[in-house]
């Protein structure tokens, strides 16, 4: 899952970017309103997590001109502001949800997952693929009684496949779910770590190749 | 008595039973005063009537009166002629009355039944029969007639008594009735409490109506409403303040929440993570610790608790140990530091000023560009400070001053709350100096007089 971070206080913003990128999420950060819009308008981001006080371009609008463009993002808004009329204002404008700081960590990270879950119409926090189970809040896999342990871009890209089970997922998908801009743009980085994952959940395959067009997740071909 | 209703009493009491007093006093007198003349009167009349009854015939003195005197009158009377008695009444029982000089002398005297009385001395000569000759000169007789004044002490005694019980009455009707007129004049002060307790601290700016009040009030409540007015808008800034101080104390709390969880979050970390974490918490801390400090300091301006001292402070001196602990800082930054100050001396207090200073050159070390240039520049007590690398809008100048109000740039550094500068417009404001900010082509410049 791919979210943008736009928070112009630098102790915050690295902190949520390093959390959300261990929780398996490739992250992008902005430091102003600006900056975080224009992201915002490039990237396909699964979520946003935006700061109402901002240099340049405040959160508010930020939200108020990515709505106006008809965008889908899932915006959680983090604001120093509690007063009804603050949280208010950012809900109408349409922000997904809200936090106060300061916030426990451990709730801005299932904030988050709970608007990834509904970004693919998602209830259940736990997605079962035949004897596959993925425990999205705890982040952990099973196949069958055996637990597979995997790296946070493994898991990451499992989760989006999971998410999209059934359906075919390009390779640009996955480039733009999975990996942030600081990663390294190879030509067949995704089949890389397709291949690893593939062996990490060992046989019967899960994730089936559509050759010349991306892969399936699924019990069959 | 600390009520108005009180004083008001008890000088209309004092004033009135004053004014009654008097004017009883002077009615009595004049009261006493006809009755006594009437009495006079009365007293003469009988003399006359008495003397009338004295002849003298062949040269003697014949009486024809009664010594009995008249039935149901209470008198005393005495004739002589020089020094031989010629009649008492028989009231006298052989006394004598006392004669007091003059042809006519009217005096009061005590009676021989011991009661008060007045006294008529009539000194005259002894009527002739017409048709007699005189054979020498007319014989002279002295009459003494004296009544009892009962009846006019009893009037007097009753006069008095409706003076007293009057005025007493008309004293107390008085009081009633004032009490009762101050009770009402003094409705429209209830009703200023009642309003005035039924203000609440969230609408002070409501004020009270100056309309409805009485002339002699209406000053009061002015001033009153004025003053809620200020304190109203008083309260507001202090709300918005208090509200502006925790949203920017949230901000660091949650830096440090954020990277403290998720640093903890496993614990396989290698240690420098641990570390570089422990040194971030460190710095927002120091952050945040200067940041109250500096609030704390405005507060104490605000509050006035800090006294103002004046010495003479060598400006230069003043600008060169401010500098010197920063110059590492800016060289850190590759930042070039001019300097050209000028001796001089000004009679002014030398740590508010010193703090002005610093806060200044802080500000230009923080703002200016990597490899830009700094210039402090000394004249005739004008300090000027200027940064290169300034990102303000110059209408933005405007704002440089206000509490909590950061630039962009200094807001995603995160490290200035936006309290030096009005830190620094309070204290030269205390000292007595001006404090200018302006942004030319792209250099910020603060220019402080003492």
């Amino acid at each position: 899952m791919r979210a943008l971070v736009v928070e112009d206080y630098a102790p915050i913003r690295d902190a949520v970017r390093d959390g959300l990128v261990e929780a398996g999420y490739a992250v992008d950060v902005a430091s102003n309103g600006e900056e975080g819009l224009w992201l915002a308008e490039q990237t396909p981001y699964d979520v946003v997590v935006l700061d109402v006080m901002l240099p340049k371009l405040d959160g508010h609008e930020v939200l108020r001109r990515l709505r106006r463009q008809g965008s889908q993002i899932a915006v959680l808004l983090l604001t120093a502001k509690d007063t009804v009329a603050d949280r208010v204002i950012g809900l109408d404008l349409g922000a997904d949800d809200y936090l106060v700081k300061p916030f426990a960590f451990a709730e801005l990270l299932a904030r988050v997952r709970a608007l990834v879950r509904r970004r693919y119409d998602a209830k259940d926090p736990t997605i079962r693929i035949a004897d596959l189970e993925i425990d999205t809040a705890a982040r952990t896999v099973r196949r069958g009684s055996t637990t597979i342990v995997l790296s946070a871009r493994e898991y990451g890209l499992l989760e989006y496949l999971a998410l999209r089970a059934g359906q075919l997922v390009t390779r640009t998908d996955i480039w733009e779910h999975v990996y942030d801009f600081h990663s390294e743009a190879h030509s067949n980085v995704v089949d890389v770590y397709v291949g690893y994952l593939r062996k990490k959940l060992g046989l019967p395959q899960l994730i089936h190749t559509r050759r010349g067009q991306g892969y399936v997740l699924g019990a069959d071909e | 008595m600390r009520t108005i209703r009180g004083r008001l009493l008890i000088g209309t009491a004092i004033g009135v039973s004053l004014a009654f007093v008097i004017s009883g006093v002077l009615v009595l007198w004049l009261a006493r005063s006809s009755l006594y003349e009437q009495f006079d009167e009365v007293l003469i009349a009988r003399g006359q009537a008495l003397s009338a009854q004295v002849d003298e015939d062949d040269g003697r003195i014949e009486l024809e009166l009664n010594p009995a005197g008249t039935p149901g009158e209470v008198s005393y009377f005495e004739l002589w002629s020089g020094e031989q008695v010629l009649l008492r009444s028989t009231s006298l029982h052989g006394t004598d009355l006392v004669r007091a000089p003059g042809a006519l002398t009217i005096s009061s005297v005590d009676l021989p039944d011991e009661r008060s009385g007045r006294q008529l001395t009539m000194r005259f000569e002894v009527r002739r029969e017409p048709d007699e000759r005189p054979t020498g000169p007319a014989a002279r007789v002295t009459l003494v007639l004296a009544r009892p004044t009962d009846e006019v002490s009893s009037a007097i005694g009753r006069v008095a008594g409706v003076l007293i019980g009057g005025g007493a009455f008309g004293t107390l009707l008085c009081l009633a009735i004032l009490a009762g007129v101050v009770r009402f004049g003094l409705a429209p002060v209830r009703t200023l409490a009642a309003a005035i307790s039924e203000l609440r601290e969230g609408d002070l700016a409501v004020g009270l109506e100056a309309a409805a009040t009485p002339g002699e009030l209406r000053p009061v409540v002015e001033r009153l409403d004025d003053l809620l007015g200020r304190l109203g808008a008083a309260f507001t800034r202090e709300r918005e303040l208090t509200a502006e101080v925790a949203h920017e104390l949230r901000t660091p709390l949650a830096g440090l929440r954020a990277t403290i969880e998720v640093v903890l979050s496993r614990d396989d970390r290698p240690p420098e993570r641990y570390r570089t974490a422990l040194t971030d918490c460190l710095a927002i801390t120091r952050q945040t610790e200067r940041m109250v400090e500096t609030m704390l300091s405005l507060a104490r301006l605000d509050a006035g608790s800090l006294p103002t001292t004046t010495d003479p402070v060598d400006l230069d001196e003043l600008v060169r140990e401010v500098l010197a602990p920063l110059a590492m800082r800016a060289a850190d930054r590759k930042v070039t530091v001019m300097t050209d100050l000028a001796a001089v001396t000004a009679t002014t207090d030398r740590d508010k000023l010193r703090l002005v200073v610093q806060n200044l050159i802080e500000n230009a070390i923080s703002y200016v560009d990597s490899g830009g240039t700094i210039r402090i520049a000394l004249s005739a007590h004008t300090l000027r400070i200027e940064n290169t690398g300034c990102t303000l809008a110059p209408a933005e100048t405007a704002h440089v001053f206000e509490r909590f109000w950061r630039g962009d740039a200094a807001r995603s550094t995160g490290t200035h709350a936006g309290l030096g500068l009005a830190l620094c417009k309070k204290l030269v404001a205390i000292i007595g100096g001006t404090i200018r900010a302006e942004v030319v082509d792209g250099r910020f410049i603060a220019t402080v007089t003492v």
